[in-house]
């Protein structure tokens, strides 16, 4: 059940109405049973994985807490056991047989083990790193084990973010679903305005750009240099309006139930670095990394110099790439993340210094837009190795950057319509929609950069209401209603 | 909540005002059917006309029925073979016209891949801007299954009034007065049942067997265009380059359709479809001389790439070459439905695979009997 097709709303109308008049005491199991539903619309048999991980961590976290020491720690460790081990199960072994199994044939050793003909489990890694979470939490004795099953089986479960988050700390999240909840108008309003616009996001930005993409990466050979360009910032766009208008709808929809989510875009692409860039981005996976890869490996190795540090940064990067992904693609791609950041780690003082010379501020415009650009532009050729099937496609993909940039290396903007089709697989027509939506969703992110707050006027009914409507009769125009997934979905 | 309904009520009905005449115009109209109910009814009653006017689903749906029909013959290719009638054939349930399906040569090769059982016989219509080397249409190596739509749920609501944008195009077709209110909900100008505004407001579309159910106001044809539009049209360039010549990736593609047809059994009959006799004279006449030259030596090149696989190839290029003129032209690149007969009863005449399929006599008969130059009686409705 996808989030931008009918059954899902269908879904959300019955849901959402049933919540607020059912009697409070039966809110978390209708969000319980409505969560399992919304699961097994997708494999239904993937569902007792969900639950024999849920039933090992809320046992293992009552008894993290009850026992000390080694015991302790040993429960700890059966329980990121199970996690990790069917994570890998479904989503890395294939890769690691695959690896061994080339290693043996250059080493003409006998090694024959078959790969396995699975299907990752839709939202695994996210549930489990929601899952992780909690028992870490636990242990470190931050957060006191939740004695009732269904609310902890809700945490893991919550349907808005159960497939591609954003991933919650249970700090945050198991309080709210402890406690039932009223209907409040602003938050039903609020909630509303925010799925419309991941709706928006996907619908309009994403559909219609990743069919460009999606052309030009299956001709990456017949295509030109300007195109590949073309679909190298494109795959940028819809990746950020893909995930982010799905962590929309997931927000908004949890809100509108009284429940609410952590952020997990902060204007990402208004970024002057690349560390900057990760603060923004993703934010429930990168902070998730920080605190729990990052922060623990700087504090191990504190007393090592500031290389150690690189080296933690480094670590941490490469396992958020393999996270993305099981392939060398990922690791590559969280490699460059790791050197962009320690680069500008190590050139910060420089960088600074230099600027001073230049007599150009921290708030000099050009400098933020020089800062933004080149944060975009590298943003940009790293999501080529997310994009990619896999590390020779990319490489292929930054070879073709550089080809056929010759006269007629713009000619898709001035040939005839179908030329510009199979060129780039849209028309421009239809690059043209797509180039004033993406405006439009920069032109809204910086008024939140920048923190620009409407005029009077906007508040009143008579002023907001026709723009909706605009709003939304420019979403059905534009959008692109075709069962296309959310990138994410695959993780 | 009362507040929250009532305000949410309120700014939903003026969209549901907008949007609902237009929803309930494409629903009266059938625009919402299903590729498997129309199907069905094309199968279950006696006359049925599709012609949505927001949706393209020919692909799709062509393509279904024949894996659905299992026929002993169907005829393949663009919207040039559309004029091919079950009634043409003894035992009219033993064929299908897959017209409109095909938009390049490689779609030949995909159809059939995707057919679980192949027919025993294809009349495959060569269109001849299928060889133009400049034509973007024909880049082999940027080619993509067409059929793979096929696949996935192909849901008519959302691709009417969402994707295609029925949900407003509907009102600009309104308002430049293309159709009546009456026309939908009071009379439809057609006799047949109909799934499709099109089909409801002028009784053109597609018909029980695929083919084209001709039941459309036609205009008196004559040669309106300058020679240019000409090639530009037979090439399909829609002002791109003609080629030089013959492309020679169709040339490879229309190979491999050739060959998986034979490992498949299949035989198949080739065509070039006919364009008017005075357009084809005056592309003769072309000052470049470059695509006039292509187009001449188009039907020899086919015709030894046929006979390489053991197949019949016809070059109706030229209607006079089967006594017909141009007052059998629908348009300049679609003939009626009595000129296919004409080519049909050509093909049948000299193709072994065909003749014991078909009642000669019968056709010929119907042929001269026929009730106007279009139109032949007991043909697609008539």
């Amino acid at each position: 059940m996808l989030f931008d097709s009918l059954p899902f709303v269908i879904f959300f109308i019955a849901i959402f109405f049933l919540y607020f008049t059912v009697p409070h005491r039966w809110q978390k199991w209708l969000l319980l049973a409505a969560s399992c539903y919304f699961y097994m619309a997708f494999i239904p048999q993937y569902i007792l994985i969900l639950f024999f991980l849920i039933t090992i961590d809320y046992i293992l976290g009552m008894n993290i807490e009850r026992s000390s020491g080694r015991v302790r720690t040993l429960y700890l460790a059966v329980s990121i056991a199970s996690n990790i081990g069917i994570l890998f199960f479904f989503k890395y072994f294939n890769f690691f047989n695959q690896n061994i199994a080339d290693i043996a044939r250059l080493i003409h050793w006998n090694y024959s083990l078959e790969s396995l003909a699975i299907i990752l489990p839709i939202g695994l890694s996210f549930h489990i790193f929601q899952s992780l979470a909690y028992i870490i939490e636990v242990y470190k004795g931050r957060f006191a084990a939740e004695r009732n099953y269904g609310t902890y089986a809700l945490y893991v479960m919550f349907f808005p973010q159960l497939v591609a988050g954003p991933i919650e700390r249970p700090s945050r999240l198991l309080p709210q679903l402890r406690i039932t909840h009223e209907f409040n108008y602003d938050n039903a309003v609020s909630g509303l305005k925010t799925m419309l616009w991941g709706f928006f996001k996907k619908i309009v930005i994403a559909n219609n750009l990743a069919i460009l993409v999606d052309f030009v990466y299956a001709h990456l050979t017949t295509s030109n240099g300007s195109v590949v360009v073309l679909a190298i910032f494109a795959f940028a766009i819809v990746l950020y309006a893909d995930f982010s208008g799905y962590s929309d709808i997931a927000i908004g929809s949890a809100r509108m139930l009284g429940i609410e989510l952590m952020q997990n875009f902060r204007q990402p692409y208004f970024s002057q670095s690349i560390a900057e860039l990760w603060r923004r981005w993703h934010i429930s996976l990168s902070s998730w990394f920080r605190d729990y890869v990052y922060s623990p490996l700087v504090w191990k190795w504190r007393n090592l110099g500031i290389w150690w540090t690189y080296c933690a940064v480094v670590i941490t990067f490469i396992l958020t790439g393999v996270w993305h992904g099981a392939g060398w693609n990922f690791v590559m791609m969280g490699l460059l993340f790791g050197l962009f950041i320690c680069v500008g780690l190590w050139t910060k003082t420089f960088r600074k210094k230099m600027w001073s010379i230049a007599g150009i501020g921290t708030h000099n415009i050009i400098r933020i837009l020089i800062g933004v650009g080149i944060t975009f532009i590298l943003t940009s050729f790293t999501w080529i190795f997310f994009r990619s099937h896999d590390l020779p496609q990319a490489l292929l993909v930054l070879e073709r950057v550089f080809t056929q940039w010759g006269s007629d290396a713009f000619s898709y903007l001035t040939c005839s319509n179908y030329c510009a089709v199979y060129a780039i697989g849209i028309s421009r027509t239809t690059l043209a929609i797509a180039g004033i939506s993406v405006m439009l969703l920069f032109a809204y992110e910086f008024f939140k950069e920048f923190n620009v707050t409407p005029p009077k006027i906007w508040y009143r009914r008579v002023v907001r209401w026709p723009l909706y409507y605009a709003f939304i009769l420019w979403m059905l125009f534009a959008g692109y209603f075709a069962p296309m997934t959310f990138i994410y979905f695959q993780f | 909540m009362h507040a929250f309904l009532k305000n949410l009520l309120l700014f939903l009905v003026p969209l549901g005002i907008f949007f609902a005449p237009a929803f309930i115009v494409l629903f009266a109209s059938g625009e919402f059917t299903p590729i498997a109910s129309i199907g069905a009814l094309s199968r279950d009653i006696n006359r049925i006309v599709v012609g949505p006017a927001y949706s393209y689903f020919r692909n799709e749906y062509q393509l279904h029925e024949v894996s659905v029909r299992h026929p002993v013959i169907i005829a393949l290719g663009s919207s040039r073979v559309g004029e091919f009638h079950s009634e043409f054939l003894k035992n009219p349930n033993s064929f299908y016209n897959a017209s409109g399906s095909i938009g390049s040569l490689s779609g030949f090769t995909d159809f059939i891949k995707h057919l679980p059982q192949p027919p025993q016989i294809i009349i495959a219509g060569m269109d001849q801007y299928f060889f133009n080397p400049e034509n973007a249409k024909n880049n082999t190596v940027k080619r993509s299954d067409p059929f793979l739509v096929h696949t996935r749920a192909y849901d008519p609501f959302f691709e009417s009034f969402f994707r295609n944008g029925g949900w407003w195009k509907v009102y600009a077709d309104y308002f430049s007065e293309k159709f009546t209110l009456a026309d939908i909900f009071i009379s439809s100008k057609n006799s047949a049942a109909t799934v499709g505004l099109l089909a409801r407001i002028n009784g053109s579309g597609f018909t029980n067997d695929g083919s084209n159910y001709d039941n459309v106001i036609r205009y008196p044809f004559k040669i309106s265009q300058g020679i240019d539009t000409l090639v530009a049209s037979i090439t399909d360039t829609n002002g791109d380059e003609y080629g030089n010549g013959i492309s020679l990736d169709a040339l490879a593609e229309l190979h491999a359709f050739l060959a998986s047809a034979k490992a498949k059994g299949i035989t198949v009959i080739g065509f070039l479809p006919p364009i008017s006799h005075k357009e084809y004279k005056a592309l003769g006449q072309h000052p470049d001389a470059v695509y006039a030259y292509a187009f001449k030596n188009l039907a020899p090149t086919l015709v030894t790439v046929y006979k390489e696989y053991g197949f019949d190839f016809y070059d109706f290029s030229d209607i006079s070459s089967c006594g017909s003129s141009d007052d059998e032209m629908a348009e300049s690149k679609h003939g009626s439905g009595k000129m296919y007969l004409r080519l049909f009863i050509r093909m049948a005449e000299n193709n072994t695979s065909l003749r014991p399929l078909v009642d000669l006599s019968v056709l010929k008969a119907k042929l001269a009997n026929a009730t106007s130059t279009y139109d032949v009686a007991g043909i697609a409705g008539k």
